[in-house]
């Protein structure tokens, strides 16, 4: 027993390879299914757009690099009404450009996978250092009430295991995903272990089951989420960004605005609860929480340990989802902990957040740093000493 | 700092980095450190912090070595510092733990205000095996000699792995060629062991 335990653990280091988080990513995209992938290159996302190049024509997958991110997000919607699981990849600038399109796929709710990796903003900013001062462009970017899906890894397996699941997202609601990682995330090496394919569950967008001409393509199925079959497949329908019926074309009566509006949203907030994607550590009689996500969550964590072998009743619950805001798993930590630490790498986005749930019983703190540089342990266990009651 | 260091934690983490300027595979030269220690077993973290430039610029490469799952993957406070470039040693020696090594290449970097210092004739070592780039490698013959979180046998086959083949040889003539010549500095001077020797 114990050394098929040891026989185990050695074929598991055996099966460890040094990946960086953007190639981990990559490799998540390619087991997810993607076949098309649309970018320009920019820092510190280049390496997805560059791996992806190299590696997406061997499983007779489409690489192209386009004009802009502008046209990359276009090029990426398109491919994926025609049926390709599709992704593309920026930093700041060009999530920037890419917004438009973003809110574009929500309305017309084609599935694609957006990957943001943070850098120091705003504008073209601080190319190659660590940032996380897109949070709330991620949620909010795009014009109109809309809801939106983001993801935020904090290691090289979370990245690759977060890009499978921002495709799955992506397909079950048939609507935008976005991956926010940060730049020490995307540019780091770890050792890790890829599952097997056979190991993942992998999702594809619902597919019609009646013939051409009985196919509504705005109905509701129950779900929310119309089927959706591809360009080509016989099935025709209108796509816009524009209100539409259930045909697809553009109306402005209000009923139909109305009803449509209301399935969009009813796709994420009837499905809330498996929206919430979190590690908690030492959380069950700590006095003060660390909530973090990103880079940050690791500093988090090696700060909570040290304060922990220091006797201090602290622990940390790092978010894996940003969007949908975890109201549910966070609002359990503002009722059992006095006091609640959100250090962040921008002024306050998740914070924000933080204290909007709060109702009252939990003071909330905050630690921000917005000069390039990560947050440190020291620095988090600095603030943990200083407000522990 | 200092005392953000739980005790229990004192050994099991152990922090690399390789600075220069850009061209001298400085990066490289942490990857390969980080998988050669994925072989012997070791949890692994590195990164790397470059300017715009192809050539020249400031470069670096840091790998944090543990038994444990690493917490915070970026350096906290140096164990060793390689150092390839005058200015690369000046510019990251405030980031280095109180005793910790400093290895430098002897005719590159002149001025080394630290007490704990293995100078070796890296660039010299690799001019001398026709291989003038494989200096990244001779470095890494002397971290091998000098600390104990890395194998030299896993170090080697990642060579194999990594380099171009017709590059190999040379490459590893370096590696063997500056591991042995720190060897024998080593022996000569025994304060140069580092204090904290990584134990598992």
């Amino acid at each position: 027993m114990k050394k098929d335990k040891e026989k185990e653990q050695k074929q598991e280091e055996q099966n460890r390879i040094l990946l960086q988080g953007n190639e981990a990513c990559v490799r998540g995209a390619l087991m997810a299914g993607c076949r098309f992938y649309a970018g320009y290159p920019i820092t510190p996302a280049t390496e997805i757009t560059e791996v992806m190049a190299r590696e997406l024509p061997k499983v007779g997958g489409v690489f192209i690099q386009m004009e802009d991110e502008i046209a990359s997000l276009g090029a990426v919607i398109g491919a994926s009404l025609a049926g390709a699981k599709s992704m593309t990849a920026t930093s700041g600038p060009g999530f920037s450009l890419m917004q438009e399109h973003i809110g574009y796929a929500c309305m017309a709710e084609v599935p694609c996978v957006v990957v943001d990796v943070m850098r120091a903003g705003p504008s073209t900013g601080l190319p190659t250092q660590p940032s996380q001062g897109d949070v709330m462009q991620a949620r909010w970017g795009t014009h109109g009430d809309h809801s939106i899906v983001v993801l935020s890894p904090s290691s090289v397996y979370e990245f690759f295991e977060l890009t499978i699941q921002a495709f799955n997202l992506s397909e079950r609601y048939r609507m935008p995903t976005i991956l926010l990682a940060d730049q020490i995330v995307a540019h780091m090496r770890e050792g890790i272990v890829l599952p097997s394919k056979e190991d993942i569950e992998i999702e594809d967008r619902p597919q019609p089951t009646v013939p051409p001409e009985w196919h509504i393509p705005y109905g509701d199925p129950g779900t929310g989420v119309p089927p959706m079959p591809a360009f080509g497949e016989g099935y025709r329908y209108h796509v816009t960004g524009l209100h539409h019926d259930l045909r697809g074309y553009p109306t402005t009566r209000k009923e139909e605005v109305e009803s449509l509006m209301r399935r969009l949203f009813s796709k994420i907030s009837n499905d809330l609860e498996r929206l919430q994607w979190f590690d908690s550590f030492y959380t069950e009689d700590a006095v003060i929480t660390v909530i973090a996500y990103g880079c940050v969550a690791r500093a988090g964590m090696q700060a909570v340990k040290e304060a922990r072998a220091k006797g201090l009743k602290v622990g940390l619950l790092k978010l894996k989802v940003l969007w949908p805001f975890m109201r549910r798993t966070v609002t359990t930590i503002l009722d059992s902990s006095q006091k609640v630490l959100v250090p962040e790498m921008n002024v306050g986005h998740i914070s924000r957040e933080v204290k909007r749930v709060n109702q009252g019983n939990c003071e909330i703190l905050t630690l921000n740093k917005i000069d390039g540089t990560p947050i440190t342990p020291a620095e988090i266990l600095e603030t943990l000493e200083e407000v522990y009651p | 700092m200092k005392n953000a260091r739980s005790s229990a934690r004192k050994n099991s983490r152990y922090e690399i980095r390789i600075a220069g300027s850009g061209g001298q595979g400085i990066v490289l030269a942490g990857i390969m450190l980080a998988e050669a220690a994925i072989l012997d077993g070791r949890y692994v973290a590195q990164s790397e912090n470059y300017g715009p430039e192809a050539r020249g610029g400031n470069s670096i490469s840091e790998v944090i070595v543990s038994d444990e799952e690493i917490d915070y993957p970026q350096a906290v406070e140096l164990d060793v510092l390689v150092a390839l470039t005058q200015e690369a040693c000046v510019r990251n020696l405030p980031a280095m733990k109180e005793g910790g090594l400093v290895i430098v290449d002897s005719s590159l970097v002149r001025w080394v205000p630290w007490d704990k210092v293995a100078r070796l004739p890296f660039q010299q070592i690799a001019a001398n095996t026709g291989e003038r780039r494989a200096i990244n490698m001779a470095a890494l013959g002397a971290v091998a000699s000098l600390c104990s979180i890395v194998s030299s046998a896993s170090l080697v086959k990642v060579m194999a792995k990594r380099l171009p083949a017709s590059k190999v040889e040379a490459n590893r003539l370096a590696f063997n060629e500056a591991l042995q010549a720190t060897d024998k500095l080593k022996d000569s001077l025994t304060s140069l062991k580092p204090k904290d020797q990584f134990e598992i």
